[in-house]
């Protein structure tokens, strides 16, 4: 035990004083979080402005457009008039996210049983908000075509054929019946800061790269020479190996508590219950180094253990969503990151951040990651024991 | 040479090591006793550094045992370890530590407390002369200063037995005596030490009794008379001189222990048993025939052609 506290004191300390511990398990993971949460502003809010255009000038339409415009709700979605040939341009400077065409012959559909089509176009690249705008499209036919089922009802159900003035008084009736066309993202438990997501996303990141080169220097170490000295002094190889992954966890740890602190006191970045965050920071280290040690056990250069840490690295972070704001997965995507500890890590540091959750909430997650890291871990110094010993 | 006594610090028994089907070692098996140094000679690839690898109890063998004061020792034994001290071939030493740091370091692996291992540091780095250098980064220092770092670090924990395994290999000429003067003091001083070279000059100068060793089998061990006895070698001796060398050469051949004299141009070279007790008679005949004596270069025998003799190689084949 006193030969592995020796090797890892000295992993530390010379980890820490040759910076890379500083700049890739410190600076980049809260500089690339900084410069990711201040991409998505102050939280995970969504805003579009959609116009509107009217290219058939009829009552139905008018009446449309202005109870849309006129609606200063304060919502995400802010509706604003526009000329249907200015359309295009208005998406081409970005003036408008969307627009919802009403086209010529609107009006006369909404009185016949022709279909109601409202046109949509979008941004090609704000896909969140063209669906947005046809959501709203999809509502107002909704709300037109449940007016003339009513008339269509009142006619069927009528026990006396309906005049003329009945017909058209229904429709107007009809019509006039208020079905509220509202976009609204709920809040829950406040905002939830980009920073506190990013952080321990972009933080995971580096923890691959931070454990990855703690692991590799026994590697180095045994082609320097200094592991053949080691092994020649009256300790264990066990607990040359304790010492080595002893350090690597530290590291690791150090890591992901320093991002937490940071941006939790400098940023005001809010990761939710510390008990229920230092749980899963605990696992997701654990797991990470699990995954690390394994890599080293295989890799046979120190040249190969760099490639293979920084391909399996990126592989994890693009499935696990560590690059996406959250539930922003696709529905693929959402199933494999379940196979990757970044999915399960971030799942849980989302729900405490975002849902209030406690350890207990986030307890399966953990215990898969604390699995993840006794298998990857068991069989990487399997490995690495040989790399020892031969 | 100095006299030796007490019980062997080392004792190797048998030793055999193979990679896949190639034995790299064979059957290998010596003893050093207290205070003596023992040399491993051979040339490249010839087992030596897998040899000691075992001793250390880095590698494990296929057959063979090993007891270092006493103790058998194994990879996974500890306390026998303890009484060696390993300075490897390579520069075993973290380049971005100072030497202090990196003896404080393995000081520290060898279970040594505070003020001992602050001595000692102060000590060692004397022995090699790094005092002023201490606090320098490894990686700032030259070839030599590297390799005396490399054998302070050996020498850190006061143990029976050194290993030193080619340490002079790389560098300079004064880096290197100042090397072999600090293994000579050592020696000099009780300790026991097992030294791997591929240099004869080396074995010859430093160590008690020698081991020659090629492709994994030690081929002959004893002191270097006793080696040298094995072979049927003379000293030869080269007189250039001027006058009537063919009468000169015969009568050098009427002498003692002189096998043959053999003129040549500008030049007599005589096969001698002794070449310290045939120089006088036979500068007396060169007085005695008129012949005029510029230089005697006297070449005795060495490890060298004793290891030529045993493998038909050179050392550095």
């Amino acid at each position: 035990m006193h030969g592995a506290l020796v090797i890892a004191r000295n992993d530390l300390r010379r980890r820490v004083r040759d910076r890379s511990f500083v700049i890739q398990g410190l600076l980049a993971p809260i500089l690339f979080a900084a410069i990711i949460g201040l991409a998505f502003g102050g939280g995970f809010d969504f805003k579009a402005t959609i116009g509107v255009a009217d290219a058939d000038g009829s009552e139905a339409s008018r009446g449309v457009v202005d109870a849309l415009v006129n609606d200063a709700g304060g919502g995400p979605l802010t509706f604003v008039r526009v000329e249907p040939t200015a359309v295009d341009s208005k998406l081409g400077d970005g003036a408008i996210d969307a627009a919802i065409v009403f086209p010529a012959g609107f009006g006369q559909a909404v009185s016949t049983t022709q279909p109601v089509d409202l046109e949509v176009l979008f941004d090609a690249n704000k896909r969140v908000t063209a669906d947005v705008a046809r959501a709203v499209a999809d509502g107002i036919s909704a709300r037109f075509n449940a007016g003339r089922l009513a008339v269509a009802t009142a006619l069927f159900t009528g026990d006396q054929p309906p005049d003329e003035a009945a017909v058209q008084r229904l429709v107007q009736e009809a019509r006039s019946v208020e079905l509220p066309i509202t976009v609204t993202l709920g809040e829950v438990q406040g905002r939830y800061s980009p920073v506190a997501y990013f952080a321990p996303s972009m933080a995971m990141l580096f923890l691959f790269f931070t454990l990855g080169a703690g692991a590799r220097s026994l590697i180095t170490e045994r082609s320097d020479g200094t592991l053949s000295r080691m092994r020649a002094a009256p300790i264990s190889d066990s607990s040359i190996l304790l010492g080595k992954t002893g350090g690597v966890l530290v590291l690791g740890l150090a890591s992901l508590l320093v991002v937490w602190a940071v941006t939790t006191f400098v940023f005001r970045a809010s990761w939710g219950d510390p008990i229920a965050v230092m749980a899963v920071i605990l696992a997701t280290v654990f797991a990470t180094a699990g995954i690390s040690v394994l890599i080293t056990g295989v890799a046979r250069t120190d040249a190969q253990a760099d490639g293979l840490v920084s391909m399996v690295a990126f592989a994890l972070a693009l499935l696990g969503g560590n690059f996406l704001s959250p539930g922003s997965l696709p529905p693929l995507f959402e199933k494999l990151s379940l196979f990757t500890p970044n999915g399960w890590a971030l799942r849980s540091f989302t729900r405490i951040g975002s849902a209030n959750a406690g350890v207990v909430d986030v307890l399966p997650a953990i215990g898969v990651l604390v699995g993840i890291g006794l298998i990857t871990g068991t069989l990487g110094l399997a490995g690495l024991r040989k790399k020892v010993v031969s | 040479m100095r006299g030796v006594s007490g019980e062997p610090v080392l004792v190797c028994e048998g030793l055999v090591k193979r990679f896949g089907d190639r034995t790299v070692v064979d059957g290998v098996g010596f003893e050093i006793a207290e205070g003596e140094t023992y040399g491993l000679l051979g040339p490249n690839g010839a087992g030596k550094t897998t040899t000691i690898s075992m001793v250390c109890g880095i590698l494990a063998p296929e057959g063979g045992v090993v007891r270092v004061a006493g103790k058998p020792l194994t990879t996974g034994t500890v306390e026998a370890k303890a009484a060696i001290g390993l300075v490897p071939q390579d520069i075993a030493l973290y380049p971005d530590l100072s030497a202090r740091e990196n003896l404080a370091f393995f000081g520290r692996l060898q279970g040594m407390g505070k003020e001992r291992l602050k001595r000692r540091i102060a000590e060692v780095l004397e022995v090699v002369g790094l005092t002023e250098r201490a606090d320098d980064h490894v990686d700032g220092y030259s070839g030599g200063m590297k390799r005396r770092a490399n054998i302070a670090a050996g020498l850190l924990h006061e143990p029976e037995l050194l290993i030193l395994d080619e340490p002079t290999v790389g560098v300079d000429p004064q880096s290197r005596n100042a090397i072999l003067e600090s293994i000579e003091v050592l020696g000099g001083h009780g300790l026991s030490v097992l030294y791997t070279t591929h240099y004869m000059e080396e074995a010859e100068r430093l160590c008690d009794r020698v081991g020659i060793i090629d492709e994994g089998r030690l081929v002959a061990e004893g002191t270097r008379s006793e080696l040298l006895r094995r072979i049927d070698e003379h000293t030869r001796v080269r007189v250039e001189a001027s006058g009537d060398l063919g009468a000169f050469a015969a009568a050098c051949s009427q002498l003692d222990l002189v096998e043959s004299a053999t003129p040549a141009e500008g030049l007599v070279e005589l096969l001698v048993d002794d070449g310290s007790r045939v120089l006088a008679p036979m500068v007396e005949t060169a007085d005695r025939l008129g012949v005029h004596v510029g230089s005697i270069d006297v070449a005795e025998p060495d490890l060298e052609a004793v290891f030529l003799h045993l493998t038909g190689k050179a050392l550095r084949d």
